[in-house]
């Protein structure tokens, strides 16, 4: 009885958590919070059976992954959020003669992140915000640690050159 | 970044190096500009997609109030759901029960009758002689069988008599020899 109000007691403190992954998979704050809270209430459901309340973000994450997926496969109507990634591409919105704020920057890096494919957004997600490791975001998005490898290191290139121009401006050369 | 250990550098980003080839790799960014450019340069991506996120992805408290509702509806509807099935399986339960103690009772009423007839497999029968009031009995029962009939009348009962034995002539011839003599 007591792991089961620890365990209500955590899965309401990571709503927000997982709102935002689910965010950063749909790109869209309708579908983000239908994702959500389709997964926490999955997950309310199962809360019995989660034992190791250290493996609950990876969990929980896992679960709204597979709500999304179940959703892209039954609803074409998800489609827009991946083909339109491109679009909210951030460099644009900056300019280097532009003196930005900390703040400023981090919503270039956040909207930089956005537009970065699907698979290497959710990937570099969970890597630099939620701090998973290469092992638990395998086992979220159900693929090989290769792959995940594969994928942040992309991610992380392509951050590289969306942010170079604020890279630059902080560190020089 | 050629060098054997700038290939380590996307391993030590990851955070999968070994012990020994974490020490090795950060002995290796105190020497080369290039990977620990890199190495900064992530750090603050890292932090600035955290304050991002932390900043501007604020998540709409009606939704968590409606999550958390959301939530709390679930184990009251599993609640309501238990208790009704409970009561369901009370229910029938009982009823069973009940229709198992009268199928009894009808079976050893049964068993009485049938006992109290005299015999073990036949249904219990009614005469009329069993419902007539009237005591019939013959002087000799060798010689006749009486059964009382029950008519809709309680007054009136009729009664036939079956002889069992036949009557010899043997008197009556006598009888007329001796008239003509």
């Amino acid at each position: 009885m007591g792991d089961e109000r620890t365990a209500s007691a955590l899965l309401e403190e990571h709503l927000p958590r997982v709102y935002r992954f689910a965010l950063r998979m749909t790109r869209d704050a309708h579908a983000a919070e239908e994702v959500a809270q389709e997964a926490l209430l999955r997950a309310w459901r199962q809360r019995r059976r989660l034992r190791n309340h250290a493996s609950l973000r990876p969990w929980l994450f896992q679960i709204a992954a597979n709500v999304w997926r179940d959703r892209l496969r039954r609803d074409k109507r998800a489609a827009p959020y991946q083909h339109g990634c491109e679009e909210l591409a951030a460099p644009t919105t900056w300019s280097p003669e532009q003196a930005m704020s900390d703040a400023e920057e981090a919503r270039l890096a956040v909207a930089a992140m956005d537009s970065l494919p699907a698979r290497q957004r959710e990937v570099l997600y969970l890597h630099a915000v939620e701090e998973l490791t290469i092992a638990e975001i395998a086992a979220v998005l159900q693929i090989t640690t290769d792959a995940t490898k594969a994928s942040l290191s992309l991610a992380r290139q392509r951050m590289r050159v969306v942010l170079k121009d604020v890279f630059q401006e902080r560190f020089g050369g | 970044m050629n060098g054997p250990s700038c290939r380590q550098l996307d391993d030590y980003l990851d955070g999968t190096l070994t012990d020994g080839a974490l020490a090795a790799f950060e002995a290796h960014i105190d020497q080369c500009d290039e990977c620990r450019g890199s190495v900064v340069q992530h750090r603050e991506m890292v932090r600035l997609l955290q304050r991002g996120v932390d900043q501007f992805e604020a998540v709409p408290p009606l939704w968590i109030d409606r999550t958390k509702r959301a939530m709390r509806r679930h184990d009251h509807r599993r609640r309501v759901r238990l208790v009704a099935g409970l009561t369901t399986a009370a229910v029938l339960l009982i009823g069973v029960g009940m229709a198992l103690r009268w199928q009894r009772t009808a079976v050893d009423e049964n068993n009485a009758v049938v006992e109290s007839n005299g015999h073990d497999n036949e249904p219990a029968r009614t005469t009329p002689a069993a419902k007539s009031r009237v005591r019939v009995s013959v002087l000799n029962p060798d010689e006749a069988i009486a059964v009382p009939i029950e008519t809709k009348s309680e007054n009136v009962t009729i009664v036939w008599i079956y002889p069992t034995v036949k009557v010899v002539a043997t008197g009556a011839a006598t009888s007329e020899t001796d008239v003509a003599e």
